[in-house]
């Protein structure tokens, strides 16, 4: 038989109190950050005709449409991205720390800005856009619109997380391969990119997400019409005027195909991991 | 041959060296902040120096006065960092022939083997770097600057990342990669040991500036300052030749004398004798002195320089040994330059380091 | 020194009671019982019932009345999803049909005002859109409201008018909706881009023209006019605010802002 002491005993009910509260904390987090997403699956799977309105072709269009300018974002995002990340990470120049919060604006300004920013710029009184339009050439209210709007509020987050990428992978490696007869693009490409390519999937994720989320920026450049600029968000806003039935449908599979995106990519992350 | 003058500023730091290197190994050695990897780099052509002449076997590697600077790819330097950098994403046969790609498959397939049995690492060779332990990390990297065939090697701390237990090791390993494939080399570091072990030459590179340029023992026994003397320790250092064992103490051959020493060494080996000065202990030339020291070498005096709270004694026993003392003992031994003086040193203060 | 404290305290109270009576005094705060009054109403509303406030309940504060402007079906939509409000002020009279079926509004519509479609262009008027007939022209840039909203059926309901007439054609509905380019949930918004340039045309209601664009009027034969109705939630007015709208100085408001009277 043991006797424990005042103070053992004070130890264990201090322990017991604290992992309590941490219990409940997590629990409170859950159930706000899950139920949300849980009552939108439920009420879409209880109450809508679930497949008819999948079918539908206000939906149809919009998943297309969206499927379709997410990708051509993505590219885009990458394309140009990339490059962007990996001067930012290695290159250290006056301006440098304005240029790179100017580049990660678009993710604190509420997208309406960036709308409206893209309108006065590229629309056709804006600064590049009227002589655009002189020319003949209007983006204002065109997929090229939505395109432009997701790639202006998604690149900031691909830009990030590459050049976080680039800047832990550090130029030594580069100097090696250049001292081993890699030119700076070789090195770049058979070193730099490869090592960095968690990085560079992990915010190609975020970004292709976010430019799937993407609504304020679009409704305002892009406008709002069915099969040409209706991307899902802004048909699951536009078909709130008709009731929540199909709203609740598109957020399912907006819901879903996001989901499995993060997860897939996850799991594919932690093996590539794994392998390194 | 490598002829080297680098100036660069980065910030309030100012490199300004000025050396060269007829083949062998160079170690640049100097405190950390030196700027010792700074030069590397601009050997290496990663750093473009403010101003710099640097020639290599007469090829113009760096010339800011022409405005020449031959890209790194084109230098034929083989740059092994401090960290090693190897490729994460490749194996050690991905590292190693990385630098191969212009060899046809079966060359290059040769050339890598040929590597990874020089540094024995045949059973790693399918791994990636983060599945080797330090030793094979840097055994790897120095493995794929020598398959291409470099002019030169450059080697930044190459034991720094090694746990003091396999550094010794390892030391050897590299001594033997080193001499097998001739190639001459760059090293830097701040450790003795290294330096004395691996170095034909040495350069001490203190606060951007070479202070000495020479052969070990010249540097070690006759620092030329102060800065220099503080940051090597002055030590007596004598080339020998183990002639015998006995008891586990190796019989020395120096000059005219014979030096008892511990040491894992074998007969016939070359070695170099250190001792530190303040294990040499001096006294008159009378016989029958109560000593345990097993060595007892009759010496002359040649100078006497105060060194902090202490005199450092420099001696002529046939060969340079150095003796740090009290002022009391200078003045008990009545001890000027002229005087004959016996030196006496234990067999364990004795350090042996092979060449 | 608790006394100091004391008179400090009385001071500003005595000034708060002074600035009290000076409320009381202003000769048109007279909503006491509007404290925590919600009206959910179309955004077209948005101007005129904010001066309704303004003449109303000027000098109180802080404010009686909150506004909640949006589409009118995002309004029903609200208030099927559980959002309090006193009263419906909706657009058209579907809305509020609607909103009555499910059960959340209970007070019977009234028609309150009048409001009429209307064409309007940039001040620039770049595409030279000089009559209705224009808007078939290839090539322009229209936005106009989507079908859900009242605005975007008034909108179609028009074109079709159109159609029937032989004066524009029978494919004139079908070229002017040709040369949509973005469909508003809300009229605000379609204004918003023809101000802006961004578009060649726009069909809005006259309540929602500004002075930075250039209106072309429908005529009535062709034009579709819309009522807007207002309903209590609960059944019952307790505010009077519906009978401030409809009373004559309530009307002269709503006139003053582009609707039609529905008193005479």
């Amino acid at each position: 038989m043991t006797t424990r002491t005042t103070a053992e005993r004070t130890y264990s009910i201090q322990r017991t109190g604290e992992v309590a509260l941490a219990a409940i904390a997590c629990l409170i987090a859950f159930v706000f950050l899950c139920l949300p997403i849980v009552a939108i699956i439920e009420k879409a799977v209880r109450d809508t005709s679930f497949f008819d309105v999948v079918s539908s072709s206000e939906v149809t269009d919009a998943l297309r449409l969206s499927l379709v300018t997410t990708s051509i974002s993505l590219v885009l995002v990458v394309v140009f991205g990339t490059p962007v990340a990996y001067v930012m990470a290695r290159t250290r120049f006056p301006g440098h720390a304005l240029l790179d919060t100017l580049i990660d604006l678009p993710i604190v300004l509420p997208p309406a800005v960036g709308g409206l920013g893209l309108l006065m710029a590229f629309g056709r009184r804006g600064i590049l856009g009227e002589p655009l339009s002189d020319l003949g050439i209007e983006v204002a209210f065109t997929t090229t619109a939505v395109v432009m709007a997701q790639t202006f509020v998604a690149s900031p987050f691909y830009i990030r997380s590459a050049r976080a990428g680039f800047e832990a992978s550090g130029e030594e490696l580069e100097h090696v391969a250049r001292t081993l007869g890699s030119s700076r693009t070789g090195a770049f490409l058979r070193v730099a990119v490869p090592v960095a390519m968690p990085s560079l999937l992990a915010g190609a994720v975020m970004a292709w997400a976010r430019a799937l989320g993407e609504f304020g920026a679009t409704i305002m450049f892009a406008g709002s019409f069915a099969g040409r600029t209706q991307t899902v968000p802004l048909a699951i806003y536009r078909l709130l005027e008709t009731g929540v039935e199909a709203p609740l449908v598109l957020s399912t599979v907006l819901i879903v195909l996001s989901f499995s995106v993060l997860l897939a990519f996850r799991l594919l992350l932690r093996r590539a991991l794994l392998t390194l | 041959m490598l002829d080297a003058a680098i100036r660069h500023t980065a910030g309030d730091f100012a490199l300004d060296v000025a050396f060269d290197s007829p083949g062998g190994t160079l170690v640049i050695i100097g405190p950390s902040g030196a700027g010792k990897t700074l030069t590397l780099k601009a050997i290496a052509g990663v750093l473009s120096p403010g101003a710099a002449r640097i020639t290599l076997d007469g090829r113009i590697l760096v010339d800011t006065a022409s405005g020449v600077s031959m890209p790194s790819q084109l230098r034929r330097v083989g740059y092994v960092p401090q960290d090693y950098a190897l490729f994460p994403h490749m194996t050690v046969e991905g590292n190693v022939g990385y630098g191969l790609r212009g060899l046809s498959g079966a060359a290059r397939h040769a050339r890598v083997d040929e590597l990874i049995d020089l540094v024995g690492l045949a059973e790693q060779r399918k791994l990636r770097p983060r599945a080797l332990s330090g030793g094979q990390r840097q055994r790897v990297a120095l493995a794929r600057a020598l398959a291409v065939r470099p002019d030169i090697l450059l080697l930044d701390e190459p034991f720094s990342a090694v746990d003091a237990p396999a550094r010794q090791s390892l030391i050897e390993d590299v001594a033997g990669v080193l001499a097998r494939t001739a190639t001459p080399t760059v090293l830097v570091t701040h450790n003795r040991d290294e330096a004395l072990r691996l170095g034909d030459r040495l350069a001490v590179l203190i606060a951007g500036r070479i202070r000495q340029l020479g052969s070990p023992a010249e540097i070690f026994s006759a620092p030329a300052d102060e800065e220099v003397a503080a940051f090597v320790g002055v030590e007596t250092i004598a080339e020998g030749r183990v002639e015998t064992i006995a008891d586990g103490l190796a019989s020395v051959r120096v000059g005219d004398h014979t030096i008892e020493a511990g040491g894992e060494v074998t007969p016939g080996d070359p070695v170099l004798v250190c001792l530190r000065p303040e294990d040499v202990a001096l006294g008159p030339r009378t016989e029958g002195t109560a000593t345990s020291a097993r060595n007892r070498l009759p010496a002359t005096v040649r100078r006497i320089v105060p060194s902090g709270p202490w005199l450092r004694v420099e001696m002529d026993a046939g060969f340079p040994l150095v003796a740090l003392i009290t002022k009391q003992s200078l003045e008990d031994l009545a001890l000027a330059p002229g005087s004959p003086v016996l030196a006496t040193f234990k067999a364990t203060a004795v350090h042996l380091i092979r060449k | 020194m608790p006394w100091r404290i004391t008179l400090v305290f009385l001071i500003g109270f005595s000034l708060a009671i002074v600035a009290a009576c000076g409320d009381d005094d202003a000769p048109s705060c007279n909503g006491d019982s509007f404290v925590g009054f919600t009206v959910f109403a179309a955004s077209s509303l948005t101007e005129a019932f904010e001066a309704i406030e303004e003449h109303h309940y000027s000098g109180c504060s802080p404010a009686r009345l909150s506004y909640n402007f949006a589409g009118s079906q995002a309004l029903r939509t609200q208030l099927e999803q559980g959002a309090s409000a006193s009263v419906f002020a909706s657009a058209n009279a579907r809305q509020l049909d609607l909103a009555r079926e499910s059960g959340v509004v209970k007070g019977t519509p009234v028609v309150f005002a009048r409001n009429r479609l209307v064409v309007i262009v940039p001040t620039r008027n770049k595409a030279g859109i000089e009559d209705l007939q224009d808007l078939a022209n290839d090539g322009l840039k229209i936005i106009v409201a989507g079908e859900d909203v009242p605005a975007g059926e008034y909108t179609r309901q028009f074109l079709e008018n159109a159609s029937s007439d032989p004066a524009f054609g029978a494919d004139y509905g079908e070229d002017v909706l040709a040369n949509v380019v973005s469909e508003e949930t809300n009229v605000r918004q379609v204004v918003a881009r023809v101000e802006l340039d961004e578009a060649d045309a726009g069909i809005v209601y006259a309540t929602d023209v500004t002075d930075a664009v250039t209106m072309i009027e429908i005529p009535d034969e062709l034009n579709e006019i819309a009522e807007y109705f207002v309903a209590a939630i609960n059944g019952t007015d307790s505010s009077g605010f519906i009978d401030f709208v409809l009373s004559d100085e309530g009307q002269s408001i709503l006139e003053d802002h582009g609707f039609m009277r529905v008193d005479q």
